[in-house]
């Protein structure tokens, strides 16, 4: 069970509240139609997965709604911090983006 | 020519019928609070003239901080989300305040929409209405202060929930209320559950506890 | 050959208290070189390194495994085994392993335990029934046993099965395929060790890869945490760590890890003798020949590496086998654990050269890999050992993603996806 931080309800609340949103600040092609198959393919499918630390999407399903980040260690599950989408990112930036 | 009937969601289980006056025979004791009046209202909190237009139009201050809600004698302002507000008020009096609110917003990037069709809640009152929201969400009600509101998970569906008085307020989805109140029934049933008298049309749940 | 089993030397083994049986396979030391190195000693592995020795000549093959032998989702799984799917790739891949099953024990000399005690997918909705009716007709188009029965015919087989119609769900029928069953998890494992082992496989156990030597695109070797291993080609079997592994490549996967529990509860007297999953009502039932409930649903959302889940999801389990079977609703119990499944966006997994030359992946099993064991080594061996896909898993390529091609099995994956 995992316990999440909302940073708009500005509580925490348990896991049942919340739906898992995938990787954070994943970037789409800027310009689709003339991206190739293997940039959209990777936008799209490939995921980095990592074993450790990992940046990902929650949404506040049955509170507030909103999206927001959390930087969570999916070989411990232990977590970091959960940020405001626009504050998350530039946490991640300063880490250094995707390594 | 037929006659527009209104009918609350949890019309079908009759319980104006078996509504009682509450006493000590029952742990839980619930009913609907029925026809009640709700606005969805979104804007941003952080748009000085929008909150100031919404606090003049209500005549209450728009609550901003997370998961408050605020009252007048005459509506209830839930917070919802950063940018998100739903006002509760009598069914008869919700067109005028969506109006009022609409036309004070004029030019500001703001939505205001009656969703009265949409919702209803539920008055949770008795000495074991705590236990029953033990067993059907997630969220520690016991430590829930009186002047905030959660959105939470109930069961597989989810709840806007506030203390009111003694006992707990639970607003929900109409297209849920029906799986909602039975599974408060259900929940109740080792406490024993009355369905208790509602003193006026949706009064109770103005009442700013 | 003198450690084959058999009657005689169970018999006399039986005479001396079972004292003296040899170990089922050799436990080998790292060389510095090999032909083919597999990562990862679960089933589907071993299964690789068996055929690569059996059916393509290689002797020169290690195993390697970072934990031991069969102790990721080999071990970890419900063992249901089908091959009821909706596309014809799929429904080919997953049928060439039920046809391996059916004979692997004898293959083996090794007794995995298949019981071909069939598997019913309910359904409870009209749409559902149009689809089981849909897949039904696929299956008996590609040769696979299936059939429609109705609620009528799912009651008089499985009696204890709640098909009130007062039910929240009621059951409409369900796709019956005979051939389906389920077999013994780890003794998969074992025997394909055993079997491997005779033809010289080296099976090193705890030995964990921590990088890849590829020189000008090609494969040199690995680095691992006994030494490092120079080889020819690499076959990677990892299931949920396949992303770890691909990133040593440089190679992104198109794969998510995710926790996937289930449970076991006391053993009972026999009550079930089929395999009983229910997408809509969201989860699945077998009994083991101990006599316990084997019990699965979904994975958990969230991405983990954990191999622990959350326990609401337990309960949304419980609930849902309870809402089939009321009469499990007093039965404990016994134990919980949780798998990492490694799941793709169109629930089929890849079996698939990579633009590293040496270097395959065979993974994104998600959530029903076990079913495949036998089959999935059998392709993967041919891959490896002729640099090109077998016919059965060309279109389980990786490059599918970039191509459009998707195998969309996610409504034949059934419950857990």
């Amino acid at each position: 069970m995992l316990v999440l931080f909302c940073p708009h309800c500005q509580e925490k609340r348990e896991e049942e509240e919340f739906g898992y949103g995938g990787e954070a600040f994943r970037i789409r092609p800027a310009s689709p139609d003339t991206a190739d198959d293997d940039t959209w393919a990777d936008y799209l499918f490939m995921r980095t997965n990592p074993k450790g630390w990992n940046w990902e999407l929650w949404s506040h399903a049955t509170g507030c709604r909103k999206f927001f980040v959390v930087k969570r260690n999916t070989a411990t599950n232990s977590i970091a911090g959960s940020w405001t989408l626009s504050d998350g990112r530039k946490v991640y930036d300063a880490e250094g983006g995707s390594q | 020519m037929l006659e527009h009937v209104s009918r609350s969601p949890l019309h079908a289980f009759g319980l104006p019928l078996q509504a009682t006056a509450i006493n000590d025979t029952r742990g839980v004791w619930a009913n609907e609070l029925p026809s009640l009046g709700y606005v969805s209202l979104r804007g941003d909190s952080k748009d000085r003239t929008f909150v100031e237009k919404v606090t003049h139009s209500l005549g209450v201050a728009l609550p901003t901080s997370p998961c408050t809600y605020a009252g007048t004698d005459g509506a209830k302002v839930l917070w919802i989300s950063p940018d998100e507000w739903l006002i509760v008020s009598q069914r008869d009096r919700i067109g005028s305040l969506a109006a009022d609110l609409k036309a004070a917003l004029q030019g500001v990037r703001s939505q205001v929409a009656d969703n009265s069709g949409g919702y209803t809640q539920v008055l949770l009152r008795g000495r074991n209405a705590l236990d029953v929201l033990q067993h059907t969400t997630v969220y520690d009600f016991a430590a829930l202060e009186p002047g905030r509101v959660v959105g939470t998970t109930f069961g597989k569906s989810s709840v806007y929930a506030h203390r009111s008085g003694e006992g707990f307020c639970l607003v929900m989805r109409r297209s849920f209320a029906d799986y909602i109140w039975r599974y408060l029934v259900r929940a109740a049933a080792p406490y024993g559950l009355g369905i208790a008298v509602v003193e006026t049309t949706g009064h109770a749940a103005l009442v700013v506890a | 050959m003198k450690k084959d089993y058999s009657i005689w030397s169970l018999f006399t083994k039986g005479l001396n208290y079972n004292e003296g049986w040899d170990p089922a396979w050799r436990s080998a030391e790292l060389k510095p070189s090999y032909n083919v190195v597999i990562v990862g000693a679960g089933g589907h592995g071993l299964a690789t390194a068996y055929y690569l020795a059996k059916e393509h000549g290689v002797r020169d093959i290690a195993v390697i495994e970072k934990g031991y032998l069969g102790g990721g989702n080999t071990a970890r799984n419900t063992t249901i085994v089908r091959s009821n799917y909706l596309w014809d790739e799929a429904t080919m891949l997953y049928e060439h392993a039920l046809k391996l099953w059916e004979h692997l024990t004898e293959e083996l000399n090794f007794n995995v335990m298949f019981s071909q005690r069939g598997v019913f997918n309910l359904g409870h909705t009209l749409q559902d029934m149009r689809d089981i009716e849909r897949r039904v007709n696929a299956n008996v188009l590609n040769g696979v046993d299936a059939q429609v029965l109705d609620a009528a015919e799912v009651k008089r087989r499985i009696p204890i099965l709640n098909t009130s119609r007062n039910a929240r769900y009621p059951v409409l029928g369900a796709s019956y395929q005979p051939r389906a069953g389920v077999a013994r998890h780890d003794a998969v494992a074992w025997g394909f060790a055993r079997a491997a082992s005779k033809y010289g496989v080296d099976i090193v156990e705890n030995c964990e890869v921590t990088g890849m030597d590829i020189v000008n695109g090609r494969l040199q070797g690995l680095q691992t945490s006994r030494g490092s291993v120079r080889a020819d080609r690499v076959g990677c079997v990892a299931s949920g760590h396949s992303s770890v592994l691909a990133k040593m490549a440089g190679i992104r996967l198109p794969i998510e890890s995710h926790p996937l529990q289930a449970f076991v509860s006391e053993s009972m007297k026999p009550v079930l003798d089929t395999v009983v999953m229910s997408n809509a009502v969201h989860g699945y039932a077998s009994q083991s020949d101990k006599g316990e409930l084997v019990i699965g649903a979904g994975i958990d959302h969230y991405t983990s590496y954990t191999q622990r889940g959350s326990p609401h999801i337990i309960e949304h389990t419980a609930a849902a086998i309870i809402e089939l079977f009321p009469i499990f609703s007093r039965v404990r119990m016994n134990r919980q654990w949780g798998g990492i499944v490694d799941t793709t966006p169109d629930a089929c997994p890849i079996i698939s050269k990579t633009k590293v030359k040496g270097l395959y992946f065979n993974c994104g099993w998600g959530t029903g890999g076990f079913k495949a064991t036998p089959g999935s080594g059998n392709v993967f061996a041919h891959t490896i050992a002729n640099d090109e896909p077998h016919p059965l898993n060309k279109a389980f390529s990786l490059d599918r993603f970039s191509t459009g091609h998707l195998i969309d099995e996610h409504g034949a994956a059934a419950v857990a996806h």
